[in-house]
């Protein structure tokens, strides 16, 4: 049987050529429909990458109950110590918690491009450095506690304009020059930091956003968590940082997967029915050949399955032209949503679901010509001119 | 009698690759208004171009071709295309109807060049399609019918804009005995009452036999076959 | 016109080809008209935006403060300031978000052209628990007037600790740029409800130019004078607020992109389905000949039989958007919607352009096969 349908399909992908326009449709279908779904999914999953891989599981972050951003987050100064000296958190050199109380602020940027953004300033506590062991100094030098001044992320400085050093940034409360640019290889590239209290002070903020701790270990946190949330005075959630940001990644992207998904669909089933009518059009043209196969003794199932196959290899050729064309176009650019600057990623697990999506799109175009194909007398398929 | 066909002298060469092979060599016929003429030869005898020339589907090289009084090799192909459809009626030998069409509908295909009104479209239809017997197939398609039927459907679409000049080429060719005689009984019928001019291409011997002139063409002339006790 | 049926009996030659060949066609003039349908909506949103308003939010994110009203007030140009405070919470369960614009009874004489009449404002101020809510909004809750809608919102607690009950007064209109819908409700209410601390704030304000022609002047302005305040301002005017192009990703160019893609699918399968076609019928094209049919006549005959399927395929394909755009609300998570596409005559009128284009290109090549066909040799090929 098997061997009986690999001389099918060969005697098949030889008369192909000269139904090349005709096969040209699935192709041409299925690339379309793969190009845009990868390039609609380049986004979201340049976004989603460059979010998750910003969280460290080993450190946990502790906002105000119910706040989805830090921005929504309220630690008081009241609440601050009680959650510094909760157990479960690592100590640095001198003993003290590896805590840090952080206050954020959006600021509109102006982009290289002209339109308008807007990252996050980041008010580091003492331990922030600390806590940050990835976060290098890449030129200029840190910035200094108590000093209205400022370190840039080396992608806010690619991306948006004004962010060199010597250049100043508006803040409340005056301009604030940026001092040094810094590198984490995350999300925080996007952002700037400064000194929290300068920040607080000049911004008239008098509570933190969210504490970020480093746990004494991955175990820890059951116990760390536990602490916060049995006591009475805090009304806070604990969440490891990588959690946290798996949540934000989802919320942020969600909208855009499913649009994604949506025109991706929408365009296969387009391409579905190109894919009807090509390969009924194939079975036709092939009446002769498979008649006479069948006459000759080749039995039914075989030449079903060169139908479906001939089907599948078209879409996945085209899918794979259309990821090619995605991943020319589009990835390794740089972009930003909101304060998330990510590079457009066609990643290898997407190509993969565009030609898992061009495959199922092949058999179902498939099965019913397939069927036709088998069932067809042989008698009339030798009969017809 | 005036000549309805006139060939002048008329001389037709085909490129085959690169070389040119001369069908007809300085060939002149009259044929009068209301002859029957049948045309026989071996294939490649330049048959079927005599009569592509008459019915303006092709052109000369050199030569006069003078159909109705009407000098075809001055014409341009939109001027011979409108000719065309008011003069010739074309019988071809494997039908050429529409399959997707009834019977009706592809005889009436003549007459939407016109500008008749629907009605009388239909009436003139209907007049041909009962002149060659079949008023009865009229919504039939061309699939569920044989192929003398097929053929009787054609001759109406031949004739349903009443022009002057039938031309047929080979259209017994792919008949059984009976159904060839119907259509060649039908073609006199029409040459005698209607008073059509027919110039038929043919293989079949007894086709002939229903023409009032015999002509064969032989390495590219014309020979005339006077009919032996008539 | 007589034509037709000629024209009707060559698309259905191969009923199979015919209607698969449509269905592609109207699946990609639905993808066209949601495409193309959401530029509409940002281009009539553009258009509709009022040149007088000009949104004020806090510079760096947070809340403003009330007392800034009356300054705003005082800056030459503005002849009307409103403001109103969020309230964000959610409603049973914590995925289930829900945003209300507490207005404050200004309100109502700046936003003139959102669908409220002034009695259903009224309702607002003569019923300070009420809630004014949008037709997407109800539809997504399941609310009807009479119903009590309640909130939870750890961000803006009520300070005595209970959530807010909200009683539905009545279901207004939606509104282009609001995306899922919106809530109004009464802010001296919430305002006086809340913890000491959060009271009187504002998240946005709504300042009415007295001067059209000068609003993003007007913006400057105001953000020139809280510069140096504890809150400073960003202004926008509404016209920049509601250009599409500038904000990060150029939606508009997306959906145009998009569009393109599908209508490049279907011109090569409708290219395809003609030159078979017409592959198929030569000799019955130079029968046409034969009986007088001009080229010109045998190409238009072409060309129909490409437009017809292109044309019911796209007027089909749009009508299916259209019915989409009523349930796409229902497919996005509350929160996240998009903008409601919306099939103007302008996609209409593209829709047809588009499909007359892939008609017309699609037939070219073999029409052009046939004007240069010689009839005697087609006649003689059978």
């Amino acid at each position: 049987m098997i061997r009986q349908i690999f001389i099918v399909c060969a005697l098949n992908f030889k008369s192909l050529p000269r139904r090349f326009w005709t096969s040209m449709v699935i192709v041409v279908g299925l690339g379309a429909t793969v190009g845009v779904l990868l390039s609609m999914l380049s986004l979201t999953t340049g976004m989603q990458q460059a979010i998750l891989h910003s969280g460290d599981p080993g450190r946990a972050i502790v906002v105000s109950a119910g706040s989805d951003s830090e921005g929504q987050s309220v630690i008081t100064r009241a609440m601050a110590p009680l959650i510094v000296d909760a157990p479960g958190i690592a100590k640095d050199k001198d003993g003290k918690p590896l805590a840090d109380k952080a206050a954020t602020m959006g600021v509109p940027v102006l982009r290289k491009d002209g339109t308008k953004g807007y990252t996050t300033m980041r008010g580091l506590g003492t331990k922030g450095l600390a806590l940050r062991p990835e976060l290098k100094l890449v030129a200029g030098r840190f910035f200094q506690p108590g000093r209205r001044e400022m370190m840039v992320g080396r992608g806010a400085q690619s991306l948006y304009k004004g962010m060199n050093i010597g250049d100043k940034v508006i803040l409340p409360g005056g301009e604030w020059p940026i001092v040094g640019v810094f590198s984490t290889g995350d999300l925080m590239e996007g952002q700037l930091v400064g000194d929290a209290d300068t920040l607080m002070t000049a911004t008239h903020h008098a509570n933190y956003n969210a504490v970020l701790v480093r746990l004494k270990s991955m175990d820890s946190f059951d116990t760390f968590k536990k602490a916060l949330s049995t006591n009475p005075a805090l009304s806070v959630t604990a969440q490891r940082h990588s959690d946290w940001y798996k949540r934000v990644s989802s919320e942020s992207t969600i909208g855009l997967v499913i649009l994604a998904y949506i025109v991706g669909a929408v365009m296969a089933i387009g391409a579905l029915f190109g894919c009807l009518n090509t390969l009924y059009a194939a079975v036709s043209a092939r009446g002769r050949e498979i008649a006479t196969l069948r006459a000759l003794g080749f039995s039914a199932f075989p030449v079903a399955v060169s139908v479906i196959i001939e089907g599948v290899v078209l879409a996945v050729a085209g899918a794979a032209i259309g990821a090619a064309i995605a991943w020319t176009l589009y990835d390794g650019k740089r972009d930003a949503f909101g304060n998330i600057i990510f590079f457009l990623t066609v990643s290898p697990a997407t190509v993969g679901l565009g030609i898992f999506w061009a495959m199922l799109v092949a058999l179902l175009g498939g099965l019913l010509p397939s069927i036709r194909a088998a069932r067809r007398p042989v008698v009339d398929a030798l009969r017809a001119t | 009698m005036s000549s309805a066909i006139s060939l002048r002298h008329v001389v037709k060469h085909y490129r085959r690759g690169k070389e040119s092979v001369e069908v007809l060599h300085d060939l002149s016929l009259e044929i009068p208004a209301g002859e029957f003429v049948s045309l026989m030869g071996p294939s490649g005898s330049g048959k079927t171009t005599i009569l592509n020339l008459v019915g303006g589907l092709d052109s000369c090289n050199s030569g006069e071709v003078i159909v109705g009084g009407e000098h075809l090799e001055t014409l341009s192909g939109g001027q011979l295309t409108k000719w065309r459809g008011h003069n010739i009626g074309f019988v071809f030998q494997f039908y050429n109807l529409m399959p997707m069409l009834s019977a009706a509908a592809n005889v009436e295909l003549p007459l939407l060049l016109t500008s008749l009104s629907k009605s009388e479209r239909q009436r003139r239809v209907a007049v041909a399609l009962e002149i060659v017997g079949l008023k009865d197939r009229a919504s039939h398609k061309p699939g569920e019918m044989s192929g003398g039927q097929q053929q009787r459907v054609g001759i109406a679409r031949a004739i349903v804009a009443d022009p002057a000049i039938l031309l047929c080429d080979e259209p017994t060719g792919d008949l059984d005995r009976a159904s060839a005689d119907e259509i060649l009984t039908l073609l006199q019928q029409l040459n005698r009452q209607q008073g059509k001019t027919i110039l038929m291409v043919t293989h079949d011997p007894k086709a002939a036999d229903h023409a009032t002139r015999r002509l064969e063409m032989d390495k590219g002339q014309l020979i005339e076959r006077v009919l032996v006790g008539a | 016109m007589k034509y037709f049926p000629l024209v009707w009996a060559a698309i259905m030659r191969k009923p199979a080809r015919a209607i698969l060949t449509l269905l592609s066609v109207m699946i990609a003039f639905t993808l066209f008209g949601l495409t193309i349908g959401m530029n509409a909506t940002f281009t009539t949103m553009a258009k509709n935006a009022r040149a007088d308003r000009v949104y004020v939010g806090a510079r760096f994110g947070g809340d403003m403060s009330l007392a800034m009203a009356a300054q705003m007030a005082q800056i030459p140009g503005v002849s009307m300031v409103a403001y109103t405070n969020g309230l964000n919470g959610y409603h049973q369960e914590k995925k289930n978000k829900v945003y209300a614009m507490m207005a404050d009874a200004k309100l109502a004489d700046t936003l003139t052209e959102w669908p409220i009449t002034r009695a259903q404002w009224d309702m607002l101020q003569k019923n300070r628990t009420g809630i004014l809510i949008s037709r997407q909004q109800a539809t997504l809750w399941h609310l009807k007037p009479g119903d009590d809608f309640v909130i939870a919102s750890p961000q803006h607690p009520r300070g005595d600790g209970q959530p807010w009950k909200l009683r539905v007064l009545d279901i207004v209109g939606d509104v282009g740029y609001m995306s899922g819908g919106y809530i109004l409700g009464n802010y001296d209410y919430f305002n006086k409800s809340l913890p000491l601390a959060k009271q009187d704030k504002v998240d946005q304000y709504f300042v009415q130019a007295g001067d059209p022609t000068h609003s993003a002047d007007l913006a400057q302005k105001v953000d020139d004078h809280f510069a140096n305040s504890t809150i400073p301002t960003q202004s926008i005017t509404e016209k920049a607020a509601l250009d599409v192009s500038n904000v990060g990703i150029d939606i508009s160019a997306v959906d145009r992109d998009i569009a393109l893609a599908g209508m490049f699918m279907v011109l090569f399968l409708t290219a395809n389905g003609i030159a078979q076609s017409v592959r198929e019928r030569f000799a019955e094209f130079a029968t046409l000949k034969t009986i007088g049919f001009s080229d010109n006549g045998v190409m238009a005959l072409v060309f129909l039989e490409a437009a017809i399927p292109c044309l019911l395929g796209a007027a089909l394909g749009v009508g299916l958007a259209s019915w989409i755009t009523t349930v796409l609300p229902r497919l996005f998570p509350p929160g996240q919607g998009v903008p409601i596409p919306m099939m103007t005559p302008s996609v209409y009128l593209w829709a047809i352009f588009s499909a007359s284009a892939v008609a017309l290109i699609s037939a070219v090549l073999p029409a052009m096969r046939l004007k240069r066909m010689d009839i005697a040799t087609a006649l003689s090929g059978r």
